[in-house]
């Protein structure tokens, strides 16, 4: 993380709600990934291990029929079977882009909402906000 | 002995009150220390964000790292005309990994961010099911 | 023929005396709170039976070895008790049973321990007035800090005399709290006192409970290291609990440790109950003042609750208090049960076992004091 401001990150719409010590328990737990065009993020059956957020980068979401989705707003949610059981990845995802990415690893946030029923109340909201505006061609 | 006089002897009123004053200062002490215990422990389990935030007060603010725009590369005009070819192949709707997959296959250089060129400029539209369709009327536009 | 006598008079019949036959009903009453009415049974009924066996006459269960004849063993199982191992031991089980995440949630509840003990020391300086020597004084206050363990090590320690009388009387009282305290509850609360909802205590997380023994013992150990015998086992068997790497020995400490330690520390106690150490003015005196001591501090304890409600503006309900004599977990019960008859929706309990634990730390630190000063 050490060139992202949390600042910036703090503003991103699934965080946007948290009080600052709530903000100070979830920050640590984000990691920064690099991705490059045509990199596959996740895979469709695979376990889900982390949750991951867009910072920067054009993302294809597919599924074995042919169907698929783009997503490129930062803030954006991809990977959310990580925080659902049972934990397992129900698409593919492809950068179409060079881009940035947060990551939340699934232990951690399950058991950091599990814990704070305020804080898990509030993610799992604007997680579940996030998933009713998508396109319904499957879980993520 | 009985009476004052027996406590004064064995200085009773000195232990009673040393005595009182140690059981009260003992858990006062701990009290207070327990009372920081939650910050204390909150603190060392986000050492990373409180030490940067340390570090950026002692040292000069770092410029962050301005996170680069995505850049496209290719001629959106070349690149559409290439992939209406395809879609044409492909029929409509179609799956839009499948035509990343014929892109490559037909040998199209960066496929993945020219399709995603395309779908940022409206020329590749979703359907609403899962699939694509090339914007004819954009396509129209941009030739 | 002879050998016929000879076997008569060494029969207790023969040499039965008015005072063990007084013993052995004490004895019996003992048995009977424990088993019947269900008074503290774990110890009382243990004591009772001690008192049985040393009463007898002739009962050879307390001779000391003597011409190379090794002695009685309640002798050597006393040794437990004169060395200071048991109280220590039984402590370890206490911190092992007890969750102390309402201290840890809300400290200042240790003040209300603190306020608690203050009938030690009034108790202390009454004994002195009425002729006791300090340890003997000593020995009688502690009574006031409900805390049966403390109570035996501290007395077996400074006045081995008192030790029976000492024990049988804590022991007693911490089974009467529902009877002794509420009364004294009532009377110093109002009705919007004992009335008063307190605010729910925060989660207290895993590496808090870690540290809090630790802590504890450090705090505790460099103010008095006299009580770190008692201390250090409680915050041992604390430990053992909460760092979830030594569950063997905590369920240990809880179980197998606890409950042989409350068999011999339990018979033991009895057997000092013998007709010339119990039965005697002493006795009536220290059963009197022990439960002054224990009222004093029912009382320092509901009136520094009322300071705390006043200073926090009404957040604290004065019941507390009186849980800070350390009978855990009986007193912070009694909290619960006068504060739901104002209130059947307020549940005090698990406020009240911050002050119980407070307790039962202060009332150990008091015993620290009493064994560097005296």
């Amino acid at each position: 993380m050490h060139h992202l401001d949390s600042g910036k990150i703090k503003q991103l719409q699934i965080f946007a709600d948290l009080l600052p010590e709530e903000w100070s328990q979830v920050y640590p737990l984000l990691d920064h990934i690099r991705v490059i065009e045509g990199e596959q993020l996740i895979r469709e059956g695979d376990r889900a291990r982390s949750l991951f957020i867009i910072l920067r980068g054009h993302f294809m979401i597919h599924y074995r029929d042919g169907k698929a989705f783009t997503l490129n707003k930062k803030g954006d949610i991809i990977g959310w079977s990580a925080v659902i059981s049972p934990f397992q990845y129900t698409a593919n995802v492809t950068a179409l882009t060079d881009g940035d990415v947060l990551c939340i690893p699934s232990e951690n946030f399950v058991e950091l909402i599990q814990g704070n029923t305020a804080l898990g109340t509030k993610l799992i909201r604007k997680i579940n906000e996030f998933i009713n505006s998508r396109p319904h061609t499957g879980m993520l | 002995m009985k009476g004052v006089e027996a406590i004064l002897h064995y200085d009773g009123f000195t232990m009673a009150v040393l005595g009182i004053l140690t059981v009260f200062a003992a858990l006062l002490v701990l009290a207070v220390i327990i009372s920081q215990l939650h910050n204390a422990v909150t603190l060392w389990e986000n050492k990373k964000l409180y030490l940067g935030k340390l570090r950026r007060l002692f040292s000069p603010p770092e410029e962050p790292e301005p996170m680069p725009e995505v850049q496209y590369f290719d001629d959106l005009n070349e690149s559409a005309r290439q992939f209406k070819l395809l879609i044409n192949n492909m029929g409509e709707p179609f799956s839009l990994p499948e035509l990343i997959q014929k892109a490559e296959t037909v040998g199209i250089a960066h496929a993945h961010s020219t399709i995603s060129h395309l779908i940022v400029s409206n020329l590749i539209v979703p359907d609403k099911n899962g699939y694509y369709r090339l914007n004819h009327e954009a396509y129209k536009r941009l030739s | 023929m002879e050998k016929f006598f000879h076997f008569v008079s060494q029969t207790g019949f023969s040499n039965i005396e008015v005072s063990s036959l007084v013993m052995l009903v004490i004895g019996l009453f003992l048995l009977y709170l424990g088993i019947a009415k269900k008074y503290e049974p774990l110890l009382l009924v243990p004591i009772g039976f001690g008192i049985l066996l040393v009463n007898f006459p002739l009962s050879p269960l307390m001779v000391q070895p003597e011409n190379g004849q090794p002695g009685g063993l309640l002798y050597y199982l006393y040794m437990g008790i004169e060395l200071g191992i048991y109280p220590p031991l039984i402590f370890m089980g206490v911190g092992a049973l007890t969750d102390f995440s309402p201290l840890i949630s809300n400290p200042k509840t240790l003040l209300l321990g603190a306020a608690a003990q203050i009938g030690i020391f009034g108790t202390f300086l009454s004994m002195l007035m009425l002729g006791f020597t300090d340890l003997e004084a000593a020995s009688i206050g502690i009574i006031g800090g409900a805390d049966g363990p403390t109570a035996i090590y501290l007395s077996s320690q400074m006045a081995p005399h008192l030790l029976g009388a000492v024990s049988v009387a804590a022991y007693s009282y911490m089974a009467l709290v529902p009877i002794i305290q509420p009364p004294i509850m009532r009377l110093l609360t109002t009705k919007d006192e004992r009335r008063i909802v307190m605010e729910e205590l925060r989660e207290t997380t895993r590496r808090e409970r870690i540290l809090f023994p630790v802590i504890g013992i450090l705090v505790t150990g460099l103010f008095l290291p006299e009580s770190l015998p008692l201390l250090g086992m409680l915050m041992l068997g604390n430990l053992f609990r909460e760092c979830g790497v030594v569950d063997r020995l905590s369920k240990a400490a809880q179980n197998e440790l606890n409950n042989i330690v409350v068999i011999f520390l339990g018979l033991t106690v009895g057997a000092k109950c013998t007709a010339s150490h119990f039965l005697t003015f002493e006795t009536i005196l220290i059963l009197v003042f022990g439960l002054v001591a224990f009222a004093i501090g029912t009382a320092t304890g509901v009136l520094m609750g009322k300071v705390m409600c006043k200073a926090t503006g009404g957040k604290v309900n004065p019941l507390i208090g009186a849980a800070g004599v350390s009978a855990v977990p009986m007193s912070a019960r009694v909290c619960q049960a006068v504060g739901q008859k104002e209130n059947p929706s307020n549940f005090l309990l698990m406020f009240a076992m911050g002050p119980n634990v407070g307790g039962v730390i202060g009332s150990a630190i008091a015993a620290g004091i009493f064994l560097a000063v005296l």
